[in-house]
C-alpha cells in the first residue's frame, strides 16, 4: 500500500470513528443500523433504541425455518422504521448472529450495561418459528427496559399522581410480553420470501426497477466486521419507501412497507403494538409541552393492537396495551379509566393491575365533584392487590396514602358516611403498614440497619 | 389430593391443545413454594392458577385445591408479625384467592 493510499485510508477512517462518534452520541431525531449480536450496538443518545433479534426455529421441521427467521426478522424492522417516522429520538437496530449469540437475555445485559445512556429506554423483539403438525407457526416477544437516570436508583414506576397532595403510583402488570403464535400459510411463507427477496436492498431511487446493493446481513451474521455497526440516518418517508443516509455515502432507499402477499400487519399485530410502545416510551415522561399528535398515534396503535380479536389469545399482553394508553390518556387529562378495569378483568391475577385501577378510579372519584370516596372499599381493592403480591411496595405505599387521605381534615366532606373508617381504625392501620414496609424495606436492605 | 394421582389422573388435567398448561404450571409452582414454605410466591402463584381455572368445566377439584392451599399459605403468613397479609379479616383470608381477584 503506498503512502498516499494509507493516508486517505486513515482519513476515510478517521471520518468513519467521528460520524459514528456523532451518530452514537448526538443522533439525529431517527436513526437504523444492522449489528451483529457480537457487538450489540445502541445510539447512545437516542431516547428509545429498539432491537430486533432473528426468529429461531424451535423443535424439529423438516424445513429450516432459520432463513424465515431472518427474512421476518428484516421486514420487522423495516415495517416498525416505516411505522415510527411519526415519532422522533429513537434508533432501531436489526442485530443477527447465532442463536446463542443472540439470546434476548444476554444482549438485554450487554446493551444496559454500556449502550443505553442513563435514563433512555429499550425494547427488545425477538421470537420463535415452529413446526405443528403440517403448520408452521411464528410467535414473538417482547421486553422493555428503562435504564435508571443518574439521579435515580431503580427505574421510576409508569404511573405517578397526586390525589389531595398524597401520591400514589402504579406500574403496568408486565413489562416481559408474549404473543399469541400466530398460523404462517405456505402462500405466506412464499410471500415473506418474496418480499425479503424485494426489502434486502439499498436502491438507489425508491422504485424496483432503480439500481441497487444488498443489504450485507450475511455479513453481520458471520461476523465478518462485527465491530462496526452499518449505522444510517432515517432522512424520510416516501410513500412505501424511506429515505436513508450513511456516511459519505448518496441517499438511497429501502423498501419498508409491503403489503403484496402478506401484510405484516395483518398477520402480526404485534407489529402495531410495538408502534405504540415505541411511541409510549419515547413521549411519556416528556413535559410540559408533550407532542399530542405523536402521543394519539401511539395511543391509537396500542388500542388497535387491544382491539384486534388476537390479542384475546394473550390476555396479559392485552392489559398491558390498554395499561400503556391509559397512561397516555392521563398524560393528557382524558380520564382511562375504563382501560385499567378491562386490563384489570384480563389479568385478575395481578397485584400492579388491579393497584392501577384503584389509583385511577380514587384520582377520577376525588376530582369528580359529584362523587363521593368509600374508603371501606377502596381499602379492601388496596389489600386485596396486597395479597396478590404480598411483597409489592407500591401498593402498600398507595395504602398508606390512601389512610392518610382519609384522615384530612379537609377531605372529610368527600367521603361516603356509608363507608366511613373510624379515627382509631385508620391511626392503628397506619402503624400496622408502616411497620410492615419497615419491614419489608430492612428485609430488602440487609445492611443499611 | 389425599392420594397421589395416577399418570391417567394428571394426563386427564391436559386439555387437547394444552390449553390449560399455564394453570397447571402455576397451581404447581404454587405447591412447590408452599413445600418450600415459601409463602408469599405460593399465594402469588396459587390464585394466578385458580384464576386461570375460573369457570373451566372439569377442572373444578384443581381449582378448590389451589384455593385451599393458598388459604393456608395465607393463614401460614399471618403467623408472624409486621406481613401484608395481616391487613386482611379472617373471611378475607379463609377465601383469600376469590377476595384477591374479584372486583
Amino acid at each position: 500500500m503506498s503512502a498516499r493510499t494509507s493516508t486517505a485510508g486513515r482519513c476515510v477512517l478517521c471520518a468513519i470513528v467521528v460520524w459514528m462518534a456523532a451518530l452514537c452520541c448526538a443522533p439525529p431525531a431517527q436513526a437504523g443500523a444492522i449489528a451483529s449480536c457480537r457487538a450489540p450496538f445502541g445510539f447512545g443518545g437516542a431516547e428509545v433504541n429498539l432491537v430486533v433479534l432473528p426468529y429461531y426455529q424451535e423443535g424439529p421441521s423438516p424445513v429450516d425455518l432459520n432463513g424465515t427467521g431472518t427474512q421476518i426478522a428484516l421486514l420487522l424492522k423495516l415495517e416498525t422504521l416505516f411505522r415510527a417516522t411519526a415519532f422522533d429520538r429513537w434508533g432501531i437496530i436489526l442485530m443477527t448472529g447465532t442463536k446463542r449469540e443472540c439470546d434476548p437475555d444476554l444482549i438485554a445485559r450487554r446493551m444496559m450495561a454500556s449502550e443505553i445512556r442513563p435514563g433512555g429506554r429499550l425494547i427488545l423483539l425477538w421470537g420463535k418459528l415452529y413446526q405443528q403438525d403440517d403448520d408452521i407457526y411464528v410467535q414473538s416477544y417482547v421486553r422493555f427496559f428503562r435504564r435508571p437516570a443518574p439521579n435515580e436508583s431503580a427505574p421510576p414506576v409508569q404511573l405517578l399522581m397526586e390525589v389531595g397532595g398524597k401520591p400514589f403510583s402504579g406500574d403496568v402488570s408486565s413489562q416481559d410480553l408474549v404473543f399469541p403464535p400466530e398460523l404462517l400459510t405456505r402462500p405466506e411463507l412464499a410471500a415473506i420470501q418474496n418480499n425479503f427477496a424485494k426489502s434486502a436492498f439499498f436502491y438507489q431511487q425508491p422504485n424496483l426497477d432503480a439500481a441497487r446493493r444488498p443489504i450485507p446481513l450475511d455479513q453481520f451474521r458471520k461476523c465478518m466486521q462485527c465491530q462496526d455497526p452499518l449505522a444510517f440516518t432515517v432522512e424520510a418517508r416516501q410513500g412505501d419507501w424511506i429515505r436513508v443516509k450513511q456516511i459519505d455515502g448518496p441517499e438511497e432507499y429501502l423498501l419498508a412497507h409491503l403489503e403484496e402477499g402478506l401484510s405484516l400487519n395483518r398477520r402480526l399485530p404485534e407489529v402495531t403494538f410495538v408502534q405504540g410502545l415505541l411511541g409510549y416510551l419515547r413521549y411519556q415522561t416528556v413535559s410540559p409541552q408533550r407532542p399530542a399528535a405523536a402521543m394519539k398515534l401511539a395511543e391509537d396503535a396500542l388500542m388497535r393492537y387491544a382491539s384486534r380479536e388476537e390479542a384475546a389469545r394473550e390476555p396479559e399482553t392485552k392489559a398491558v396495551a390498554l395499561q400503556l394508553a391509559g397512561i397516555l390518556d392521563s398524560a393528557e387529562d382524558r380520564d382511562p379509566s375504563g382501560k385499567f378495569d378491562t386490563a384489570f378483568q384480563l389479568a385478575p391475577y395481578s397485584s400492579d393491575a388491579r393497584n392501577l385501577a384503584v389509583i385511577v378510579e380514587l384520582n377520577r372519584t376525588f376530582h369528580s365533584p359529584e362523587s363521593k370516596l368509600r374508603p371501606r372499599e377502596i381499602v379492601d381493592d388496596f389489600v386485596a392487590a396486597v395479597a396478590l403480591d404480598p411483597e409489592n411496595p407500591l401498593v402498600l405505599a398507595n395504602l398508606q396514602s390512601f389512610y392518610e387521605l382519609i384522615a384530612s381534615p379537609g377531605v372529610q366532606g368527600k367521603i361516603d358516611p356509608q363507608f366511613t373508617l373510624k379515627p382509631e381504625e385508620i391511626e392503628s392501620r397506619l402503624t400496622q403498614i408502616k411497620a410492615i414496609r419497615k419491614k419489608m424495606t430492612a428485609q430488602s436492605n440487609p445492611g443499611t440497619n | 389430593m389425599s392420594v397421589k394421582p395416577t399418570s391417567d389422573q394428571i394426563l386427564s388435567f391436559f386439555d387437547e391443545r394444552g390449553a390449560d398448561l399455564k394453570a397447571f404450571y402455576m397451581v404447581a409452582a404454587g405447591a412447590q413454594a408452599f413445600a418450600d414454605h415459601q409463602w408469599n410466591p405460593a399465594v402469588h402463584f396459587l390464585c394466578k392458577g385458580a384464576s386461570f381455572l375460573k369457570g373451566k368445566a372439569g377442572r373444578e377439584d384443581l381449582l378448590g385445591y389451589a384455593n385451599e392451599l393458598a388459604s393456608s399459605a395465607a393463614q401460614e403468613l399471618r403467623k408472624t408479625n409486621d406481613v401484608s397479609v395481616s391487613l386482611m379479616s379472617a373471611d378475607q383470608v379463609k377465601n383469600y384467592c376469590k377476595f384477591a381477584t374479584t372486583r
